[in-house]
């Protein structure tokens, strides 16, 4: 076997091999890196835990809890909406982001609003916010023709949150005559359905707000008859009320109390209104008005509804002095807790029961005109008052109507996730440079470390050194890169994502961009390689975000 | 202390066969020291996990790491540079011009080479110890044996026809 020759010439060629040296401390450098590795795997095993813990920390995104009671609920936290997703075409006024839908059928509702014109239900069965496209839905602009309405919206949640009255109008240009199409219309959530109710009138109706009946079958409405109204200009107007049966596709007119500083309609579910004014009452019943004259003193009412029956007055004095709750006919007055809540403003959105009111309750703004966000309150009135921040509502949300029937003393409000709002396009472009710059740099250190270790390898002699070196230089370029990363993140995102929405939001992106930031470092760390740069990485961030704060602690203070 | 012992008593014992083995895998004195000095670095590292006889354990490392050191080597080219600087010298002498050969080799190939012949090991065994098929170790070994001919004819009545 001529392959014998190999062997022997191998054998014969590994006989002239030199004896390697091999180190006396092998030993103890191994049990060293041993309980190195050991360190870095049971790091690592942390810094994972404590990322996850993070992560389910941040508020609601990872596991949004689900809400018990069927027929929905509605959610402790009311974001505001972002300006961007309201914006319109300049072309033809639609709506720009795809966020705004058509599809009216979303169920049940929670809480209703209108932002910049664009109108928004929150689901009540999973807190997704839903950005409607209502036809003709009549934005009740700051310059448009509109009744002392005070905090009323044109559009409204029923009771039970299935159907949502809003004002429409359509202006018409080739007919000067009949200018003004408008009116009422009443979408059922469960099936999308939009009843219309045109209101007859000279130049058209701008519906200003509504109250429904406890039930939700019957609403009234009030508003202005403009006159001359073509969209850009209005001449005068007339204050119109009226009320819309169960089923009906007309209104029925109501009187409208002139002179009056404020007036109420509280419509009940036979279809009577009460109609609540400064010193008097109307009780309309189809054709028969009877008059009420009213002691409550100097109040003036800020909501009226009935409960079980009974009419349900809340009334406040003005500045301090407080709010109270006047019962017809027993002429019973119930007072709110904390000298009825005299510093703060109270919104009634409807009753619980009879003695457990639901409001939104805004501190007055502070000195620097700052408006705070506001408290949903389940306040308890009468002889055992009492006062329960049940929600939150951002300071940017306008009047909003709450399905009350959802709530109960129980289960007042459930916990749901925050809105995930598309990100800004600036934030997007961004995030791509970020994430591309970063990509880049990580390239840049991977072919030169590769360089590195390969002319090492390829030197002859031993070179600790030179290995120390590389070492720093991955540590000090870790840190620098940490820190660089994590200021940037933390000084350019919250000026971008300045219109999103909430403070809270924009935390929960600043620890989600650290948390990265440091899981990568982590990652890192696990690559023995990587380590260095790892570590350095963590410290960077975790020093920046220190030296961040102490900054802060020291302007503030 | 006991496995301390253990491990110096492999590593005077057993130096002297792993430096051959490195010495035929890599071609280079240097990285043959380096090489053993990394398989015993790693081995006294899982010490405590090694039952038996540590030597195929050792061995495997010497092997995989030195084609994973090659892997990391091809950015650079000065030590293939070496080998073909030192080529153009006569070679009449046999030893000297098997060990160009060699050189001129893919690791895998010489890998290969120097278990089936300088360790005789079988064809399952070398699989086993670069873990790979036994039919790759056979093929990889066709080639290499074809390619040293190639390389050297002289090297030809060396090798033989057979392979």
């Amino acid at each position: 076997m001529t392959l014998d020759r190999l062997r022997e010439e191998l054998a014969r060629l590994g006989d002239t091999a030199p004896v390697a040296q091999v180190d006396h401390d092998t030993w103890q450098r191994a049990g060293r890196a041993r309980r190195r590795d050991r360190l870095v795997v049971a790091g690592s095993v942390l810094a994972v835990a404590l990322l996850a813990g993070a992560l389910t920390w941040l508020p609601d995104r990872v596991d949004p809890p689900v809400a018990d009671g069927a027929g929905g609920a509605v959610p402790d936290q009311v974001w505001a909406v972002p300006e961007r997703l309201a914006e319109r075409s300049e072309d033809d006024g639609s709506w720009v982001s795809d966020e705004v839908e058509t599809d009216l059928a979303i169920g049940t509702g929670a809480l209703a609003f209108e932002k910049d014109g664009l109108p928004v239900v929150v689901d009540a069965d999973d807190g997704d916010y839903h950005l409607l496209e209502l036809p003709g839905f009549f934005e009740l602009q700051a310059d448009s023709p509109s009744s002392s309405t005070g905090d009323d919206a044109p559009l409204s949640l029923s009771p039970d949150g299935r159907r949502l009255a809003y004002a429409w109008v359509r202006f018409e240009t080739d007919s000067p005559q009949a200018a003004v199409a408008s009116g009422v219309r009443v979408v059922e959530l469960q099936t999308g359905t939009v009843r219309e109710i045109p209101l007859p009138s000279n130049g058209g109706v701008a519906v200003g707000g509504f109250d429904w009946s406890p039930s939700g079958d019957w609403l009234a409405w009030v508003g202005d008859d403009v006159s001359g109204w073509t969209g850009e200009s209005s001449g005068g107007t007339t204050p119109v009320a009226g009320l819309i049966g169960p089923v009906a596709d007309t209104s029925q007119p109501l009187p409208v109390l002139p002179n009056n500083a404020s007036v109420s309609y509280a419509p009940a579910d036979d279809g009577t209104v009460a109609i609540v004014g400064d010193s008097r009452m109307l009780v309309v019943d189809g054709p028969s008005v009877e008059r009420r004259v009213l002691h409550v003193g100097e109040r003036f009412s800020v909501g009226a509804t009935f409960v079980g029956g009974e009419l349900y007055d809340v009334r406040t004095a003005g500045g301090t002095r407080g709010y109270s709750v006047h019962l017809d006919p027993t002429r019973e007055r119930l007072d709110l807790p904390d000298q009825g809540m005299a510093s703060q403003t109270v919104e009634p959105l409807g009753w619980i029961d009879d003695r457990h009111l639901v409001a939104r309750v805004t501190e007055p703004s502070d000195e620097e005109g700052e408006v705070s966000a506001s408290e949903l309150a389940v306040i308890g009135v009468g002889d055992d008052p009492s006062y329960d921040v049940v929600g939150t509502i951002e300071a940017d949300v306008p009047p909003i109507s709450v399905a009350t029937d959802l709530m109960s003393l129980e289960q007042p409000t459930v916990e749901r996730p925050e809105p995930d709002w598309p990100w800004s396009s600036t934030r997007v472009a961004l995030t791509i440079g970020l994430v591309l710059a970063a990509a880049m740099l990580a390239y840049a250190t991977t072919t030169w470390w590769r360089r590195r270790a390969g002319g090492r390898r390829g030197t002859t002699g031993d070179a600790p050194g030179e290995r120390r070196t590389s070492r720093s230089l991955l540590l000090v370029g870790g840190t620098v890169l940490g820190a660089a990363a994590t200021v940037v993140w933390l000084l350019a995102v919250p000026g971008i994502a300045g219109d999103s929405a909430s403070n809270d939001d924009s935390s929960a992106v600043l620890l989600t961009g650290v948390a990265c930031i440091v899981g990568l470092g982590t990652i890192a760390m696990a690559v023995r390689r990587w380590r260095w740069l790892g570590a350095g990485l963590i410290l960077g961030a975790v020093g920046a975000v220190v030296v961040l704060l102490m900054l802060l602690v020291t302007t503030v203070g | 202390m006991s496995r301390q012992h253990d491990f110096d008593a492999f590593v005077v014992a057993r130096t002297p066969a792993l430096s051959r083995t490195a010495y035929l895998l890599t071609g280079d004195a240097h990285l043959a020291e380096d090489l053993v000095q990394t398989a015993l670095f790693k081995a006294a590292k899982a010490w405590h996990r090694i039952e038996g006889d540590p030597e195929p354990y050792v061995r495997r490392i010497l092997y995989t790491q030195n084609v994973s050191w090659w892997r990391q080597r091809r950015l650079q080219e000065t030590s293939l540079g070496s080998y073909d600087g030192a080529s153009p010298g006569v070679d009449a002498d046999l030893r000297l011009s098997l060990e160009q050969a060699l050189a001129r080799l893919t690791t895998r190939q010489r890998t290969v080479l120097v278990l089936r012949y300088f360790e005789d090991l079988t064809e399952v065994q070398t699989g086993q110890a670069l873990g790979i098929g036994s039919g790759t170790v056979k093929s990889i070994c066709r080639q290499a044996l074809a390619r040293l001919r190639t390389l050297s004819p002289d090297l030809a009545e060396l090798i033989g026809d057979a392979s």
